[in-house]
């Protein structure tokens, strides 16, 4: 090879155009159940100007490739990459954009949806659910897991309106401990919704806990409503199914996942390993002697 | 990192002035400091943002289009821009009257091979795992990035001593000056943002 530098730098560019080729989102089928939209949420999204990987409009196409119809952004006590998302994602065929925020206290972490200005971390759970409650949004507890538990008194819990029940943590942990947070959350809050979420800030998992939501519209209004109503499904990690029983009923076998054609998913591979090797070989090779 | 400074008609090895500074980092820079600066200013700093765009998009989504690369390059063209941020400010400090500043940054990158290799090497195993399995990925990083920051200091450290010409405590204080100015802004920026602070004062 006369320039083996060169040669890899086509490569990468090779692996951009079949990336860009492979790069078609699924096609939107609205859920509709018992007159519902029934919605595919991740409730729990990081994103960059936070520390999320990926812009807010990318992550919400990433979330649509994976049969989401929603995403809150949720960035840790800010809501300006929210903002940009909800505003931008429509236009660029992602999943709609709620805006959030990730309440990151020292005693514990509560996810804001339907909100518009950020809510301070300096204040007890209840109050910042009550500001939440002020903006009109909705407000679930984040991963509460034991460490948390002595900051979740029984005001706290009283005015909460969901829990996540699914979180990737509990692919290790086990799903014990979000189980044992929900009980006791329904004990105070009987209609409280059963959350899934990602919590995700990089790599593929985004979707891999979900929330079914039973809206009366594909909007973030009624998102936040049908959260606040506790009309939500969501699975656990063991298969647990969460939620009001009617739903669960009306929900049925949760739909699979969108599947890509197969020539789809073949120059995805491609195309990665184009660019990855390519990258490697103008970083270790020399280029054309002068 | 990325890009070969000096053209070397004699030399067979097919490998890259960036292999060269990993593997031999105080030969390396002894040898291309003598020499005028080669490779177009700014070849490396934009090759970087290109590699951390290519990294995130194959990362999240196993497919590096052109519309994510760019994307995450922007994203991410922070990170080689404090690069230059550390290298301005140690040259002013130690090395103003040694070498032109253009000189000193495209030798500088030359130092990123580690974090490079690195990064490449979790984008492919990230696109192998399946979304359930990401636990160990995380598991895998935190192990493993030990690696390439001992391996890129111990680059660092040579390019302050044969580039810059600095003995060991002014080495010490170059190394200390570029960490300070690569981290600095990022931790102001999560401190004034209230990203922090919570998880400082609540260790979690």
């Amino acid at each position: 090879m006369r320039d083996a530098r060169a040669f890899a730098g086509a490569l990468v560019v090779a692996g951009l155009v079949a990336g860009t080729a492979a790069d078609r989102l699924p096609e939107v089928r609205p859920l509709l159940r018992g007159g519902y939209f029934v919605l595919q949420a991740d409730l729990h999204v990081h994103s960059f100007l936070g520390d999320g990987t990926l812009w807010p409009w990318d992550v919400a196409r990433e979330a649509r490739r994976r049969g989401l119809d929603v995403i809150a952004i949720t960035n840790h006590n800010q809501v300006l990459a929210a903002r940009l998302g909800r505003w931008l994602a429509p236009h660029l065929g992602g999943a709609l954009v709620a805006v959030g925020e990730e309440i990151t206290a020292p005693g514990y972490h509560l996810i804001a949806v339907g909100i518009d200005a950020p809510i301070g971390w300096q204040q007890a759970p209840a109050q910042a659910i009550d500001e939440v409650h002020a903006q009109g949004g909705a407000a679930i507890a984040a991963h509460p897991t034991l460490v948390f538990w002595p900051t979740w008194d029984q005001a706290a819990l009283r005015s909460l309106d969901g829990a996540e029940v699914c979180h990737p943590l509990t692919y290790y942990q086990g799903p014990e401990y979000l189980r044992a947070f929900f009980r006791r959350f329904k004990l105070e809050r009987p209609h409280g919704a059963a959350v899934g979420s990602s919590d995700w800030h990089v790599f593929r998992s985004v979707g891999l806990c979900r929330t079914f939501v039973f809206a009366t519209a594909r909007s973030e209004r009624a998102l936040v409503e049908a959260i606040r109503a506790g009309r939500t499904v969501a699975y656990d990690v063991g298969g647990t199914a969460h939620g009001d029983p009617g739903l669960v009923a009306l929900l049925g076998t949760p739909p699979a996942l969108p599947a890509e054609p197969r020539w789809q998913s073949l120059l995805a591979l491609a195309a990665r390993l184009c660019a990855l090797v390519g990258m490697a070989g103008v970083l270790f090779l020399r280029g054309r002697a002068a | 990192m990325l890009l070969q400074t000096r053209r070397d008609t004699t030399r067979p090895m097919p490998w890259s002035d960036a292999v060269r500074v990993s593997s031999h980092p105080a030969g390396a820079y002894t040898d291309l400091s003598r020499g005028p600066a080669g490779g177009r200013f700014l070849e490396s700093p934009v090759l970087s943002a290109l590699l951390l765009g290519v990294v995130f998009a194959v990362a999240d989504s196993n497919r590096p289009s052109a519309w994510l690369v760019a994307g995450c390059a922007v994203a991410w063209s922070f990170v080689p821009a404090l690069q230059i941020a550390s290298v301005v400010a140690t040259w002013l400090a130690f090395a103003r009257g040694r070498l032109a500043l253009r000189g000193a940054i495209q030798l500088h990158f030359l130092g990123h091979l580690p974090w490079s290799l690195w990064l490449l090497l979790v984008a492919a195993v990230a696109s192998a795992t399946s979304p359930p399995n990401e636990a160990r990925l995380w598991k895998l990083m935190f192990v493993t990035a030990a690696i390439p920051f001992l391996w890129s200091r111990a680059i660092g450290w040579h390019f302050f001593r044969r580039v810059y010409g600095l003995g060991p405590r002014g080495a010490l204080l170059a190394t200390l000056l570029h960490l300070v100015v690569v981290l600095g802004p990022v931790a102001v920026f999560f401190l004034a943002t209230g990203q922090l602070a919570p998880r400082l004062l609540g260790g979690r």
